[in-house]
């Protein structure tokens, strides 16, 4: 077992080196001097070439993935903003739990909507129980994000004035980005619960457990679930990732101030270190969550298990 | 001459079997309608129509002169949302296409000869695919700026690995297969092996994930033009619509109903024309 924990989380650093490596080198490709962004048009340029050299933007490409690899690793320092010229990372730490918040909230609600009714779905299927939350879930798979929560703040917002539409005052401010973020994810959810629930009501140990005279109830949530519930996890585990970069577009929509908006204020600001950390930072707290769902699944499921101990 | 007529035959089993299916069918009909309208839309609507504006008929409801009522600048959105499917479907087309081709060459490469480039094309796939697609996109266009051509780029990119996770695993499990054996014991050469024996052989789930990732496409550009970071105005992107539309939420709906409808149409019609063609490439699949 703890070979498999070991094992599992050592996986997790040459994923996040090559992450770093790739958002890295993809903002290394920007045009334009950094002294230069920093000190503004006005600047002598001799100011802004000290700066460079100072700053080690002059130094070849290795040289500063390492410098920041190793800046990042012992001193949590992803860079300086080139707008506030203050950390990025504490930067980061102030806008992130709106974003953990929204993500979090919906994924929850997401699973409460989506699973429940894709078993209901998978048992009845060919019913009305099953047409009509498929046609829905069909609909939210081509609706884009941004246009559902225009849409709820003109219904819920604007014309039945029930719900705030923008900011993060109180709780009540985050419905409509949750129900946003969390729809499509249910969706997902749904469709996936149903195909792994079909699958799963038809083996033999289900024809088993209902031959040996085992009420229908116990037969779907006790037998049925919680073998097909497992791939839904691992999917759980996926989505989260999805919702924290989707919260890039919900953020806009409902003017919250957290990582989404503030890195696309970054890009236009055309404020690199601000970018390169939010992403990294944000790719980082994704593969944590899988890493989380997979030794998570790792205890419920033997089988993974002995892959890591072979 | 034989392999030829079979070919056709399996076709024609395929098609017989999607025409069975009525919500693909209806998407395949809402597609060739868009299609059409985009590629007539000069003729229906000059393009001059959607970029000239007009003071005094400024964010006008839908009526008989404007079908889909007026912007903010007074210009007329039916022509827009026409001339920004040009744009929106021709992202949709120009990415599935280039990731399909990328990620498959790659895909193929991997899975045919496996070996240290295929752990190497792998664990670069995987560390692309642990960045949430859209953040992996906007890196890339904040690293070359908004435009069409970089959001083009932009998308294809964070697309390329699932398409080479796709295609490696079909080629996968047709290359060990003794016909391949067989081909490469009479010398044929390896380039005709995979073009000629491997991906026919594989080219079900790779037709279905192409024709399903279109939607997905086009919701990412909206989504990017939406904030800003895509398709720039004046160009009358639907994403770019909307974000127009959003300032005038109270005053105007109207300018959000009709570019999002084109947006949910179209993503919709290419998932029901994927579904479709799941059940139809292998009927064994459907539930």
């Amino acid at each position: 077992m703890i070979k498999f924990v070991v094992g599992r989380t050592l996986m997790i650093i040459p994923i996040l080196l090559g992450v770093t490596f790739i958002v890295f080198t993809i903002l290394y490709l920007t045009p334009g001097d950094p002294g230069r962004m920093i000190l503004g048009p006005q600047a002598e340029q001799i100011a802004v070439d000290m700066l460079n050299e100072e700053m080690g933007f002059n130094d070849p490409f290795f040289t500063r993935f390492f410098a920041y690899v190793i800046n990042v690793v012992t001193r949590f320092d992803f860079g300086t903003s080139f707008r506030t010229r203050q950390p990025v990372f504490d930067e980061i730490l102030i806008r992130f739990p709106y974003t953990l918040r929204l993500a979090t909230a919906a994924v929850v609600v997401a699973s409460f909507i989506g699973i429940p009714i894709g078993v209901l779905s998978a048992v009845k299927q060919y019913s009305l129980a099953d047409l009509i939350p498929r046609a829905i879930s069909m609909f939210l798979a081509a609706v884009p994000l941004f246009w559902l929560g225009l849409m709820l703040i003109l219904t819920f917002a604007l014309t039945l004035g029930w719900l705030p539409s923008s900011g993060v005052a109180t709780w009540r401010h985050y419905i409509l980005p949750v129900t946003t973020s969390a729809l499509p994810t249910a969706a997902g959810l749904m469709r996936m619960t149903r195909s792994t629930m079909l699958e799963t009501i038809r083996q033999d140990y289900i024809r088993t457990a209902r031959a040996k005279g085992a009420p229908e109830g116990r037969v779907i949530f006790k037998h049925a679930l919680k073998n097909a519930l497992l791939p839904v996890v691992t999917v759980l585990g996926g989505s989260f990732g999805f919702l924290l970069g989707g919260a890039i577009v919900t953020e806009t929509v409902f003017a919250m101030p957290g990582l989404g908006t503030m890195m696309v204020n970054a890009i236009r600001m055309q404020d690199i270190p601000m970018v390169l950390a939010a992403t990294i930072f944000i790719a980082t707290i994704c593969c944590l969550v899988i890493l989380m769902v997979d030794l998570a699944y790792g205890f419920i499921d033997p089988r993974i298990r002995a892959k890591f101990l072979k | 001459m034989e392999s030829k007529r079979k070919k056709q035959s399996q076709l024609r089993e395929v098609w017989r079997r999607l025409k069975k299916d009525k919500t693909a069918m209806v998407g395949l009909f809402i597609i060739i309608v868009f299609a059409l309208a985009v590629i007539f839309a000069e003729q229906i609507s000059p393009f001059h129509n959607a970029i000239r504006q007009s003071g005094e008929h400024r964010l006008q409801p839908p009526s008989a002169d404007f079908i889909f009522g007026t912007d903010a600048f007074g210009r007329d959105i039916f022509t827009r949302v026409l001339h920004g499917g040009r744009i929106s479907l021709s992202i949709g087309f120009v990415t599935a296409s280039a990731s399909l081709l990328i990620g498959g060459l790659l895909g193929a490469m991997a899975g045919f000869y496996g070996g240290w480039g295929d752990e190497v094309i792998m664990r670069i796939m995987d560390t692309l695919m642990s960045i949430p697609s859209i953040l992996l996109s906007l890196a890339i266009v904040a690293a070359l700026g908004a435009n069409m051509t970089n959001l083009l780029i932009a998308i294809t990119v964070a697309s390329i690995p699932a398409f080479t996770r796709l295609v490696r695993a079909s080629v996968l499990t047709v290359v060990e297969q003794d016909f391949i054996e067989a081909a490469r014991a009479c010398g044929t050469s390896d380039f005709r092996i995979i073009c000629k024996h491997i991906l026919p052989n594989a080219i079900g789930p790779i037709i279905v994930q192409t024709t399903a990732s279109v939607s997905g496409m086009i919701l990412a550009a909206a989504a990017l033009s939406f904030i800003g970071m895509g398709v720039q105005p004046p160009q009358p992107e639907w994403g770019a619509m909307l974000s127009e539309a959003r300032e005038f939420i109270r005053t105007a709906p109207h300018m959000l109903v009709f570019p999002g409808f084109a947006i949910i149409l179209s993503a919709l019609s290419f998932n029901l024309i994927g579904d479709g063609l799941r059940d139809a490439l292998d009927p064994r699949l459907k539930d």
